[in-house]
Formats: structure tokens, sequence, C-alpha cells
């Protein structure tokens, strides 16, 4: 009975991040999309809370220029709709 | 599944619009459709009929026109998010003594009501932000 | 209609947008159809339940005077994030009555759709 967390803002901006990690619960999934995607960059997401899965938009990453790397781990469109599929509920953060 | 998305970021302004329409495009391969598309918030000028993007840009309003063919869905716009901020149905705008609808088919003017039906009738409700 | 149990989320401020006064009215629209969701305020939303509110610029019909009626249709209690509460420097004294303490966590783990403003 897992959430997935949509995320399209830029952890370098708002709070959101902070205050996600205290609202996720073990076994939740998390998808970064549009400037969500940042928070790839630097530190951002060093301390997010362990036992949540961590995706990033693979097109939006691409747009952005943001270089390839193992974390967090992307998901290309279908990908996306595959993880609203298997959650039981979808909660957008903005 | 059937899914309901729900999209609150105005067009052009934000990337709200195209990640749902990329998202509802991509159901159809996975086994989904969409059902209910629900605009709310500055999401309602999705709905905006005269919309004329320069000829290399996304054209929107076609993009929905076409997703409502292609996986029957609705496209509700909610009704008080909407006049509000000058989009009127042909019934609305005579309604008000506007002498043009800035709103048409395959958009449809409906309540609050119809967006909750929507979240407790599919599967899934997605909601798109600014 | 199907029994699946509803949450709105706030987790803006109250004045600088539309999105308490469209998350208040769709709980409304939610409890008018009898299937009266949670409401739960977050983040900067618990700022909209702060006492002593007035009319803002956006001509809201003051989002105070909204809050205060929905008790009558069964939407009760206001849900507040402790969390967000304590981070803002703010105790539960400052809200408006009829406000009680959640965690954001298990309200969502206990929903089956959330609707966020």
């Amino acid at each position: 009975m897992n959430t997935l967390h949509l995320v399209n803002r830029s952890p370098f901006a708002t709070r959101i991040l902070d205050e996600l990690a205290a609202a996720v619960c073990e076994g939740d999934h998390v998808l970064l999309i549009e400037d969500g995607v940042y928070a790839a960059c630097g530190t951002a997401l060093s301390d997010f809370p362990k036992g949540i899965k961590l995706w990033a938009l693979e097109e939006d990453c691409v747009s952005r220029g943001i270089v390839p790397s193992e974390f967090p781990k992307r998901v290309d469109m279908a990908g996306f709709v595959d993880l609203t599929a298997r959650a039981h509920r979808c909660v957008s953060w903005f | 599944m059937t899914y309901a998305l729900m999209v609150q970021g105005a067009p052009y302004s934000q990337q709200a619009s195209h990640s749902a329409l990329r998202f509802a495009e991509a159901l159809p391969a996975q086994g989904h459709r969409v059902a209910t598309v629900f605009f709310y918030h500055d999401g309602i000028y999705n709905a905006a009929s005269m919309m004329t993007p320069p000829r290399d840009e996304p054209h929107l309003l076609e993009r929905w026109r076409a997703l409502h063919q292609t996986q029957q869905c609705e496209l509700l716009v909610c009704v008080a998010s909407a006049v509000r901020r000058g989009l009127l149905d042909e019934g609305e705008a005579r309604r008000h003594g506007h002498s043009h609808p800035t709103l048409e088919a395959p958009f449809e003017l409906t309540g609050l009501g119809q967006l909750m039906q929507a979240a407790l009738e599919h599967d899934r409700l997605i909601t798109f932000a600014p | 209609m199907e029994s699946k149990s509803i949450l709105v989320v706030v987790r803006h401020p109250p004045h600088g947008s539309s999105w308490v006064r469209e998350g208040l009215e769709t709980a409304l629209v939610g409890a008018a159809l009898g299937q009266p969701p949670n409401l739960l305020f977050s983040g900067d939303g618990i700022l909209a339940l702060l006492a002593h509110q007035q009319r803002g610029a956006l001509g809201q019909k003051g989002s105070a005077a909204m809050l205060e009626g929905l008790s009558l249709y069964d939407i009760e209690p206001l849900w507040y994030d402790r969390h967000s509460l304590e981070a803002r420097g703010l105790d539960a004294s400052q809200l408006i009555p009829g406000c009680q303490q959640a965690s954001t966590a298990d309200m969502i783990a206990r929903h089956d759709v959330v609707m966020s403003f």
C-alpha cells in the first residue's frame, strides 16, 4: 500500500524535499520530474531517508543537461506510468 | 486501469500541461487509459479556444483534442475557476452578455463534483501542478 | 458511489494565492456528495489556520470564514501537521478552534486518494 510522490520543484528553491522527507513511509517511491530533477545535483538527496526508492524522469534530465549517474535511477515515460500503476496512491508536491 | 488527471498549471507558462499530455499519451502502451482530465486553478487556460501558438511550437489545444479523440477522455474545466478568469462557453457567454465564447467542445465546463466523481470512479488520480 | 477515502492536503499559505480556497472548495463539494474528505494542513498550509486573519488582497471571502463553516459539513477536525507548526515557531494555542494534530505520513498512508493544493 505504498505511495508514489511526485516532486516538480528544484530543491534549491523550496524546502519541499525536507517536508517530503518527514512525510514518506518505508517502501514509498519518489519520482523527480520537471525542475525536481535538479535534486540529482550536488548533495540535495544525501540526507533523504533510506528505504525510499528515488527515481528521476529521463526526459527531464536530458532536456536540462543533467549528466547521467546511477543515483537516482532514471525512468522513461513508460516507467513513470508503471510507477503510478504499482503505487496505491500518488501525491504531488509543489 | 483508468486514470483521472488533474491539471493545475497554465499552458506555455509551466511544464505541467506538457507533462500531463506526455503522461496521458503514454498510458495506452501500458494497457491503461485516461478517462478524465480535470482542469483546475490556472490549468483552465489549457481550454482557451483561441490559443494560437507560433507554428514551430507544440499546439497544446490540438494535443488535448487529439487525446480526447484517441482515448475518448472527458476534458472537464472547473466552471468557477474558468468563468472568473474569462473562459466561457456559449451558454455562459450569452448569460454574461459577451458576444463570443472562449471555450468550446470537447472541453466542458463542470463543477468540482465531477472532479470528486472522477477521483472516486477511476483507478488513479495524478495531479500535474505548476 | 464507491467508498474510497479522500484526503485533501493544503500546503500553501492563505492570501498569496488561491490554493487554500480551491482546496477548501474541493473538500466542501466532497462533503456535499456525502463523502466528506479529511482535510490536512501541512507545510505553509498550516498558516491558513492562524487565528485573527482578515480578508485578503485577492478578495477571497476570507478563507478564515470558510474554515469556520466546515464543521457544518462534517469536515472536522481540521488536521494540522505538528512538525510544520513547530518549524514556524507556532503553537496550537495560536490556531482557530477545531484543529487537531496529525502526522502527514500517517494521514497519506490512511487514504486511497490524495488531492494536493
